[in-house]
């Protein structure tokens, strides 16, 4: 007790204190979102709890938080194309490729982002959409920043990306929770979602949470087959057809 | 009821899907089509990403023909040999039209062929079956009787080389117009999701005089084949095979032509073909829009390939 007591004076008395001063502790609803037959869509909570790290006085906590938490999907190869006019025909002309793209993006905070942090700041911890990690342009790079721009704007009229500015609910000074919508269309794999604490546009503590989004039971074992088993799916959908066709041949015999 | 398609990763209303194949089954078992010029598109234009929607409707276009060339085998409607000739090198023209297809999705111009392929195909089938049908209402209503048009017994096709005789359909053919033919709609067909035979039918009529008694099952038999093979090689080539959507499909569609077989015997055929062609005209017109008409929005995207985080 004496010894923690003298390393807090002399922690304070550095002013190092401040970097570890809060911890957050963080939770989400669902580790797993599972895609059933009927899945349209579903929500998923966060919530946690802002706390004073071991080493400090209760008095610390203040009530000046910001809390803004990333969700981002599996990453995959994603191109964006945009249609020119050749002989009279609309037709896809050029194009630009972008790898490790996010197929998933939500970013929610309690308050707009431009008046939690300054925008380098929120650039270098990725919460903007268009921040470097993101847009890895392959090859041609002429108009890179229009293509990233449309192609961004696709994402969120498929509800894929997205912001929330008042999305992250204060319900006391330190207790908070965030509610997102997986549209219907949401893609597999492995999500993580990050929770940021900023306070007086300065980043306190983050902290990262894990969820996948699975396709299971029978739809699971469907889209396995079709992978792992092409030409036996294939073939089971012949027959299916086949025998569809047979037995309506059958019942509706004239 | 939202069901989910574990292959094009969407959900979609069961009772559209199933709704969707009983208007198309309707619609082939009225005009005695397989349908499959119709179900693409609509899938397409309901947000099916265009490569599922031709290769699950390439199945479904196996059931709606099962179920047709069974009745016509049982009737003995069916050049079985004539058929064979046809279908080994459609299988050929399959395997080339789903490498194209693989080729084009890769180049982002897959959207655009479809397109195309169906503008050029179903314009000028379309044109062509509007004009004969008007042809036949108008000398219907003058009160003359249309002289059943016979096809002459010979035309250029008929001196070339290799001929073979095909016993069931009287005819003693060059076996190379029916390659071309067979491997033409095999390449098409897999290609533009359709089973072809709106252009195998007037194509064996036209070009080699198969006798009406045999050509629509015998075409029947084709169109089954080559899109059973066209499933298998787009479920191993590009696997977007949604064999829930398929099913859906298939089940609304055998349905439906039921009724649209009923409902067509209170037609007359020239009513029929210029309705038929009325439709198919349609569907041409709807993709001659896309293709000329300001794009509502020039850019798309695509994801070339899946990683993980």
């Amino acid at each position: 007790m004496i010894f923690r007591l003298l390393a807090v004076l002399l922690f304070s008395l550095f002013g190092i204190f401040e970097a570890v001063a809060q911890r957050l502790v963080s939770a989400s609803s669902d580790p797993q979102i599972s895609i059933t037959s009927t899945f349209a869509g579903e929500e998923i909570t966060f919530f946690g709890n802002i706390e004073k790290a071991f080493d400090q006085q209760a008095d610390a906590i203040t009530n000046n938080y910001n809390i803004v938490i990333a969700v981002r999907g599996p990453t995959s190869t994603r191109v964006a194309r945009r249609k020119t006019n050749q002989f009279g025909i609309w037709l896809n002309g050029e194009e630009i490729a972008f790898k490790n793209f996010p197929s998933f993006f939500h970013i929610i905070s309690n308050l707009p982002l431009e008046q939690i942090a300054d925008p380098e700041e929120l650039a270098v911890n990725g919460l903007a959409f268009d921040s470097a990690p993101f847009l890895q342009p392959i090859g041609n790079t002429a108009n890179v920043g229009e293509f990233s721009q449309e192609l961004i704007r696709l994402m969120k009229e498929q509800y894929l990306y997205k912001r929330i500015d008042h999305g992250v609910t204060f319900h006391s000074d330190t207790f908070y929770s965030a509610r997102i919508e997986l549209p219907a269309h949401v893609p597999n794999g492995n999500y993580i979602a990050i929770t940021y604490l900023f306070q007086d546009g300065k980043l306190k503590a983050k902290k990262a949470q894990r969820f996948s989004v699975r396709t299971v039971g029978f739809e699971r074992f469907l889209s396995t087959s079709a992978k792992d088993y092409s030409f036996l799916y294939g073939l089971v959908s012949v027959l299916l057809a086949i025998f569809t066709g047979w037995l309506s041949g059958v019942a509706f015999r004239r | 009821m939202q069901l989910y398609l574990p292959i094009a990763e969407i959900s979609l209303n069961i009772f559209m899907l199933i709704g969707l194949g009983g208007a198309v089954g309707f619609l082939s078992g009225l005009f005695g089509v397989g349908g499959g010029f119709l179900l693409t598109p609509m899938l397409i234009f309901s947000g099916i990403p265009a490569p599922v929607a031709v290769a699950s409707v390439t199945s479904q276009v196996v059931a709606a023909s099962t179920s047709g060339a069974l009745s016509y085998w049982r009737r003995g409607g069916i050049d079985v040999k004539l058929a064979l000739f046809l279908i080994v090198p459609g299988i050929w023209g399959a395997f080339g039209g789903v490498w194209t297809f693989g080729i084009l999705r890769a180049a982002g111009q897959l959207d655009l062929v479809i397109s195309l392929g169906y503008l050029i195909f179903l314009g000028s089938i379309g044109s062509l079956m509007l004009f004969e049908a008007a042809r036949s209402i108008i000398k219907h209503k003058a009160g003359k009787t249309i002289p059943h048009k016979l096809p002459g017994q010979h035309s250029w096709v008929h001196g070339l080389p290799f001929r073979v005789r095909f016993k069931r359909s009287n005819l003693y053919v060059s076996i190379l117009p029916v390659v071309v033919i067979g491997a033409s709609i095999g390449f098409l067909g897999s290609l533009l999701g359709i089973g072809g035979g709106f252009i195998l039918v007037p194509a064996l009529i036209y070009i080699l005089r198969v006798p009406g008694s045999v050509v629509i099952g015998t075409s029947l038999l084709q169109v089954l084949a080559i899109m059973a093979a066209t499933t298998i090689l787009h479920a191993v080539n590009s696997q977007t095979v949604d064999i829930l959507l398929a099913f859906s499909l298939m089940v609304g569609s055998v349905i439906g032509a039921q009724f649209g077989a009923s409902a067509g015997q209170h037609l007359r055929g020239e009513q029929l073909r210029a309705l038929l062609a009325i439709i198919v005209l349609a569907v041409a017109i709807r993709f001659a829009m896309s293709l000329l008409l300001n794009p509502a929005d020039p850019f798309s995207m695509t994801v070339l390939s899946g990683g993980t985080l």
